[in-house]
């Protein structure tokens, strides 16, 4: 068996144009075929079959969607055979007086203390559904005298939530962009933390490393931010969730939102811990411009799961 | 303890030339230009995203192609796909062919549905008005 500080990687060739670009030597002399890196290849080959296989299923999911499944004023696969020509009063700001405003749409709808506070809660996207014209009207009206800010809306129907849209997708695509910025920074640091280590540079890799995993980390956070503001955080009006919170099992579209993201996000998870460990052995000195297998094929797998957000970012967040 | 060879696949040894070339393209590999191309590619992605929330068509078809060109330059010059010799490739091409595989084989499953994907609301069948006397 061969020493854990036995070369991994022959001498990099060096060129005399690096040195006058600040770049001492190659970053890699043409990928040789080391058994690790071949098997590190199958796994990303493997995981490729994975997420085919789930972004697969998300795409069949939202085709197969009735054109009917979601709406602006029920919430998902609400039968909306005789529910056509209802509207619904969209609350934008509840006013100085909320009390007053819960008032008025109880005495309009005859809907409960719970429902109604999800009415105020969910503002300034906050539905009152299952009005006729006349008593949308007439509650809009009302509204508006006591302060509050209320416009009448008709039913309008999607196969799937669109991106954007409050009343049916609660998903923030500010927050992912920024995030997906941080992930592909992460990516650039990887990058450049095996661009260093192939140059001898011990101190700058470790450095690249610790960047990856604390980006990395970031990452997860707002991830996990993302989830607790779904699960629990905030009030969603009906055409996103009957009970105003965002769970698995509100819609298809959240058991797919959450089944996808949520193993993308175990994947970067186990990213970060295996980049952690990577980071401690680089500070060890345990690599070297001919030793760094393990920092290659750490940032193989940083960099797949990299390619898999940019694809589910749009797939799941931007169509 | 004796050394014993390391295990070595039948790939052809890079020749002088090619390790020259090799080393002078990845001495100055863009990385920081590639990381501004994704950030300029995420930020019209989302623009695009905004101004064609409407268009299913344009927007689908954008998008797509705008993910898979910054998928395709992680995997170019981040995962060094572009100084990797052929065998990569044939280890991702079966993955890739399966992949395309099963997402034709899942297509007719959402293209070719019984309802029109344009089907209005129903409208309920109104009550008849009472007869008068």
């Amino acid at each position: 068996m061969a020493p854990a500080d036995a070369p991994t990687h022959p001498a990099a060739p060096t060129h005399p144009g690096d040195r006058a670009h600040g770049h001492p030597a190659a970053d890699a002399s043409p990928a040789p075929a080391t058994p690790g890196k071949v098997a590190m290849w199958l796994f990303l080959a493997t995981e490729i079959m994975f997420f085919t296989g789930l972004i697969g299923s998300y795409i069949v999911c939202r085709g197969g969607s009735p054109p009917t499944a979601y709406s602006n004023l029920y919430p998902p696969t609400t039968p909306l055979d005789r529910l056509g020509d209802s509207k619904g009063v969209v609350l934008g700001a509840p006013g100085a007086d909320p009390a007053r405003a819960a008032e008025a749409i109880a005495a309009a709808t005859g809907k409960g203390e719970a429902a109604i506070a999800r009415v105020l809660a969910a503002a300034p996207h906050g539905v009152v559904n299952g009005l006729t014209e006349e008593g949308a009207t007439k509650l809009a009206e009302g509204l508006n005298r006591l302060g509050a800010k209320a416009e009448v809306v008709s039913l309008k129907t999607s196969s799937w939530p669109r991106p954007y849209d409050p009343a049916t997708n609660p998903l923030s695509i500010d927050l992912t962009t920024v995030n997906t910025f941080i992930l592909i920074c992460s990516s650039a640091t990887m990058v450049l933390a095996v661009s260093a280590i192939q140059r001898g540079r011990k101190a700058k890799c470790s450095l690249y490393l610790l960047a990856t995993v604390v980006l990395g980390g970031v990452f997860l956070g707002v991830q996990v931010f993302e989830y607790h503001e779904l699960l629990e955080g905030r009030i969603y009006p009906p055409g996103i969730s009957p009970t105003g919170h965002f769970r698995p099992g509100v819609s298809l579209f959240a058991s797919c939102f959450f089944t996808v993201t949520g193993f993308h996000g175990l994947h970067v998870a186990a990213g970060v811990v295996t980049l952690l460990l990577v980071f401690l052995a680089s500070l060890t000195g345990r690599f070297s411009s001919r030793n760094f297998a393990a920092v290659e094929y750490a940032g193989l797998y940083w960099h797949f799961v990299d390619v898999v957000w940019i694809l589910l970012f749009t797939i799941v967040y931007l169509v | 303890m004796t050394e014993t060879a390391e295990p070595t696949l039948p790939v052809a040894p890079p020749t002088p030339a090619m390790a020259e070339a090799a080393a002078q393209a990845e001495a100055h590999a863009p990385y920081l230009k590639v990381l501004f191309g994704l950030m300029v590619l995420t930020i019209l992605e989302y623009g695009y995203a905004r101004f064609f929330k409407d268009a299913t068509g344009p927007l689908v078809f954008g998008l797509v192609l705008m993910a898979a060109v910054k998928a395709s330059l992680v995997g170019w010059y981040f995962m060094h796909l572009k100084f990797e010799r052929l065998w990569v490739f044939l280890v991702l091409l079966p993955a890739c062919l399966l992949a395309l595989i099963l997402t034709a084989l899942l297509f007719p499953d959402f293209v070719m549905r019984q309802e029109p994907l344009d089907e209005p609301v129903r409208q309920a069948p109104r009550a008849p008005a009472p007869a008068t006397a």
